[in-house]
């Protein structure tokens, strides 16, 4: 290898000083990486449980279905048609 | 007071958790985790990136540290995995932009001559033009000054493959830097 190489590479890559604010930045993102891992879990489960809790209040807010009453030739059509008598 | 303690003692004090020995470990080896980081990205953005994420990765495995290397080893291995973590990143997110910039550094541009006068900057960008196995060599030797060992066991490689990516990152660097030869020769 030339010796010119050498020289400008030892020369322009040597080592330089790292700033001040890397260690800040070095705890910033330790303390985000602290964060408790099962935050994320708890939040999913807390959002399925208010998305049912709110699904049964809409379900249960509908009115109710008006009662029907069948007369006895619809009862029969419909035993004969859902079953074999 | 860990600060002054020996590097094991160091070591086994940041096992602890102890607040001081991070510090003293940090500072201890700050300026060469950063030195690499700049010389392989570049830019002093990504070479913030880079120690960051290797002090962070430092700190949270070094519980992991059985010693079967030397500590100084260790370090250099997380380091280059975070250079070659952020090369990876930067290439997903980015190949245009740095497609665009290795134009940019095209010794042939007659407008990059007038942007890149400076000759350290000129050797600096040729370096990063290199492909990062390349590259991480040749800042692992000159920005770092390790032998040919060290580096094979920090790349996790032989030592004939050091050798043999060093001698084809020498001929590239011959070949882009003429300019800078026929200069040396006239001083």
């Amino acid at each position: 290898m030339s010796e010119w190489l050498d020289l400008e590479l030892s020369h322009h890559l040597a080592p330089t000083e790292a700033p001040p604010e890397l260690w800040d930045r070095v705890c910033a993102a330790r303390r985000r990486r602290a964060t408790p891992h099962f935050a994320l879990p708890i939040a999913a489960v807390v959002t399925l449980v208010l998305a049912g809790a709110l699904y049964f209040v809409a379900r249960g807010a509908q009115a109710p279905q008006p009662y029907r009453g069948y007369t006895a030739a619809t009862h029969s059509q419909c035993l004969t048609c859902h079953t074999t008598l | 007071m860990v600060a002054e303690g020996s590097e094991r003692d160091l070591v086994q004090a940041c096992r602890r958790g102890e607040r001081d020995a991070f510090r003293a470990l940090f500072e201890r080896y700050r300026n060469k985790v950063y030195s690499i980081a700049l010389r392989f990205a570049g830019d002093e953005a990504a070479a913030m990136d880079i120690a960051q994420d290797t002090f962070v990765k430092l700190f949270s495995t070094i519980r992991d540290f059985r010693g079967d290397s030397s500590f100084d080893t260790w370090i250099y291995r997380l380091v280059v995995n975070s250079c070659m973590d952020h090369r990876r990143r930067t290439w997903r997110i980015m190949p245009l932009a740095d497609h665009f910039q290795q134009t940019l550094r095209d010794p042939a541009d007659s407008l990059t001559d007038l942007l890149r006068t400076e000759r350290g900057g000129q050797v600096r960008a040729e370096v990063e033009r290199l492909s990062p196995d390349l590259r991480i060599v040749v800042v692992l030797r000159y920005t770092e000054g390790l032998s040919y060992e060290q580096i094979a066991e920090a790349l996790g490689c032989s030592e004939g493959t050091v050798a043999s990516r060093l001698n084809r990152a020498h001929k590239r660097l011959e070949q882009r830097l003429s300019r800078l030869m026929k200069d040396y020769r006239r001083v």
